[in-house]
């Protein structure tokens, strides 16, 4: 094989390890060249590496490992990294997913470079310009020659953009991922043993634009004490310490209704959401994963928007905004209905990978 | 309010000048220059600033030359320190550079409105990082100044609301007509020893025509045997390119092709303004060419000011030999064909597109 035939896959965020990890095992079932790369920050290296281990993948054959606190640096650090690892490998294309800092640079490095650009979950928009990822996600759909769009949804959102690149509906590989690590994931993890409730709703809030406001903050903690169903609650490092400024952590760990966890890692949480009776989370990827056939569970939305409406119409999910009495009044009516939820996700059969890298072999073929 | 205007290469420079001059005239705001560095150090373009009659830079990044990724990187870092120091309330960028990729996103990560100077230009060509830089900065604008009707129609095909896209025309425009009087006062054509519309201009850097020695050589060559006075302005990587072969010794010896250093902005608008036609790859001199009434034969396949090409005022003939001939031939065989091209209706504005501009800033407040 030569060189140039490689397709280059990058990830950064653990989010970004589960949803590229069926796009992985396509290329290594089918013997096809790939270079796996991380590009996530020095601090996060280890745990992702220990993480990427867990999922049975290959070792990255590049890790950035770089230090940077804003936004804006962190970009500008990563784009300059890239661009001498794309430079080297020459690929004939590059894979990134979601909506990080880390998919834009590396994005926009290989476009740079006339290396075209493959973005795996494009289209999503939440129409929320605050959210940095909104601004990545949409630069990332602009610069990209194939955008595999979940659903027709985010295609639709495409279209109305005019981007430049061909749309391809390939269901979100989200799915492939629950569905392909389930049954590892109720093997490997004991958390079920460690959980006081026989009944919960599991929550998570880790979105800054939530946890960074103490009113917001607030609301949350006093809705998870009050709930009508014990509530486990993972925590996000940054949300522990905005709780501890607050001076509500130590009201919220001793609350009778409330279990405080360590963040978890992704086995504990799959075997959560499975055993769960609903979700109430700020999350983007929870809201998807809620729907994948082995775990259908009903999902809160503790934010003002989303841009998973697929999961709001298909009845999974249900946007009820940061008031605590909303919140309440959402749990109150998931307790209280019996319709079943649909057997079906609305972000595909879990194929997607597949889909995907026919598409990229195809393309590779044609030219 | 705290307008800060990113600026890094030259022809950003032309553009946001008449848009320095009318923020002046305004109390109320505070402007806030910043030179990169893209093309040229500060003292190197200093020269220029002078010539536009422009105040010193706020601050210097000095990031200079050097690959896209890292150009971009570079600049990012030195802005985002630039932005915390300084607190703009609206970070302006202009035209389609690294320069202007870097300033919109940065400010757009640190919740800072970016207004779009030349928004909705597309040539649809995305092997030009111009084109990626165009859309990217536009897509993270809440404030576009689209210099034509053409070019907001292309930013309502994206989807921005017709709320945020302004026609403010072009400041480029504005630029050329408040410094043409200038030019005039120019002796370059005396001093090159040049006769009004009996020579032509050229001008040549886009990578995809100059990287490769044989694209370059097939277009030199093709506009040597026109056998046309020839004044060629040479950018640096130009003339490096043209040195590993014999090329640049036989553009020296030929005794109709004059072969100078790149000029600065009065000298290039008179010289401009007098030829019987301009061969060029660059964006801005097909309009500026447009202007003045002097056809343009453009060295690439496509255009993002798609405006110019009405009425062959401006001929697209990419690197072939035999288009470029044709099209030269066209134009010298027409008889009065500046009269021909004054009568085009010219859809970038009136001059007055950085009044527009301005006063659509202090409303935004």
């Amino acid at each position: 094989v030569r060189a140039i035939d490689v397709t280059m896959i990058v990830v950064g965020t653990r989010p970004e390890i589960v949803k590229m990890a069926p796009l992985v095992r396509a290329f290594k079932e089918r013997n096809l060249p790939f270079v796996f790369v991380h590009c996530g920050q020095h601090y996060d290296y280890n745990m992702s590496q220990q993480f990427i281990e867990e999922l049975g993948l290959p070792r990255p054959d590049y890790g950035f490992k770089f230090r940077a606190q804003s936004q804006g640096l962190q970009t500008a650090r990563i784009l300059a990294l890239a661009e001498p690892v794309i430079k080297k490998v020459k690929p004939r294309n590059l894979l990134v997913e979601g909506d990080t800092n880390g998919t834009l640079a590396c994005a926009l490095a290989a476009v740079k470079l006339n290396v075209p650009v493959g973005h795996v979950e494009a289209g999503l928009r939440s129409f929320d310009l605050r959210m940095p990822e909104e601004h990545n996600r949409r630069l990332v759909d602009h610069l990209s020659t194939y955008l595999f769009a979940p659903t027709e949804v985010a295609k639709a959102n495409l279209l109305k953009e005019n981007v430049w690149g061909k749309i391809h509906v390939t269901g979100n590989t989200v799915i492939d991922a629950v569905m392909q690590h389930i049954s590892l994931a109720e093997k490997k993890s004991s958390i079920m043993k460690r959980i006081r409730f026989r009944n919960f709703a599991l929550a998570t809030a880790h979105r800054a634009e939530n946890v960074d406001d103490p009113v917001v903050l607030r609301n949350f903690a006093e809705a998870f004490e009050e709930a009508p169903v014990p509530v486990v609650y993972p925590i996000h490092p940054r949300s522990r310490k905005r709780l501890r400024q607050q001076k509500m952590l130590g009201k919220l760990s001793r609350s009778k209704n409330v279990q405080l966890l360590q963040p978890l890692g992704y086995f504990d949480f799959l075997v959560l959401m499975k055993n769960c009776e609903m979700i109430v989370t700020d999350s983007g990827g929870i809201q998807e994963e809620a729907t994948a056939p082995s775990i259908r569970k009903p999902v809160l939305v503790i934010r003002l928007s989303t841009e998973r409406p697929e999961a709001v119409e298909a009845g999974f999910a249900r946007v009820v905004g940061v008031e605590k009495k909303n919140i309440l009044a959402g749990m109150e009516q998931v307790l209280e209905k019996s319709s079943a939820l649909p057997a079906e996700s609305p972000y595909g059969d879990g194929t997607a990978a597949k889909r995907i890298v026919e598409i990229v072999m195809h393309a590779d073929i044609r030219k | 309010m705290r307008l800060m205007l990113v600026v890094g290469a030259r022809p950003q420079i032309i553009k946001s000048a008449p848009i320095i001059r009318e923020a002046r005239k305004h109390d109320e705001i505070e402007l806030q220059l910043v030179h990169t560095g893209q093309h040229y150090d500060f003292e190197m373009s200093k020269v220029f600033f002078d010539e536009m009659a422009l105040p010193e830079p706020l601050a210097n990044l000095g990031v200079g030359s050097g690959s896209h990724a890292w150009q971009t990187g570079s600049m990012m870092i030195e802005l985002e320190k630039t932005m915390i120091e300084h607190k703009p309330d609206l970070v302006m960028v202009p035209g389609d550079t690294n320069s202007t990729l870097a300033g919109a996103i940065v400010a757009a990560k640190l919740h800072v409105p970016v207004a779009h100077v030349e928004a909705g230009a597309r040539s649809y060509d995305m092997r030009m990082p111009e084109e990626i830089n165009r859309r990217l900065t536009d897509h993270s604008s809440s404030l576009l100044f689209a210099p034509t009707k053409n070019c907001a129609k292309n930013l309502g095909l994206e989807g921005f609301p017709k709320k945020a896209v302004k026609v403010s025309g072009d400041s480029m425009y504005d630029a050329l007509l408040q410094h043409v009087s200038a030019a005039s006062k120019t002796d370059v054509l005396r001093k090159l020893g040049l006769k009004s519309e009996e020579y032509a201009a050229l001008t040549l850097h886009r990578p995809e025509n100059v990287d490769d020695s044989k694209i370059l050589g097939r277009i030199v060559k093709a506009i040597m045997s026109l056998k046309l006075t020839t004044v060629f302005p040479v950018h640096p990587r130009t003339r490096q390119q043209l040195a590993t072969t014999s090329l640049l010794a036989k553009i020296q010896e030929a005794d109709h092709m004059k072969l100078i250093d790149p000029m600065g902005y009065h000298e290039m608008l008179q010289l401009t303004k007098h030829a019987r036609m301009v061969f060029t790859d660059s964006g801005g001199l097909q309009k500026e060419a447009f202007w003045l009434h002097t056809p343009c034969v453009t060295l690439r396949e496509r255009t993002e000011w798609i405006e110019t090409t009405v009425s062959h005022a401006n001929i697209l003939v990419g690197s072939n030999p035999e288009k470029i001939s044709r099209a030269a031939r066209r134009i010298t065989e027409e008889l009065d064909v500046k009269m021909r091209l004054r009568k085009i209706k010219n859809p970038f504005g009136d001059g007055h597109a950085s009044q527009r501009i301005i006063s659509e800033i202090l409303k935004s407040r």
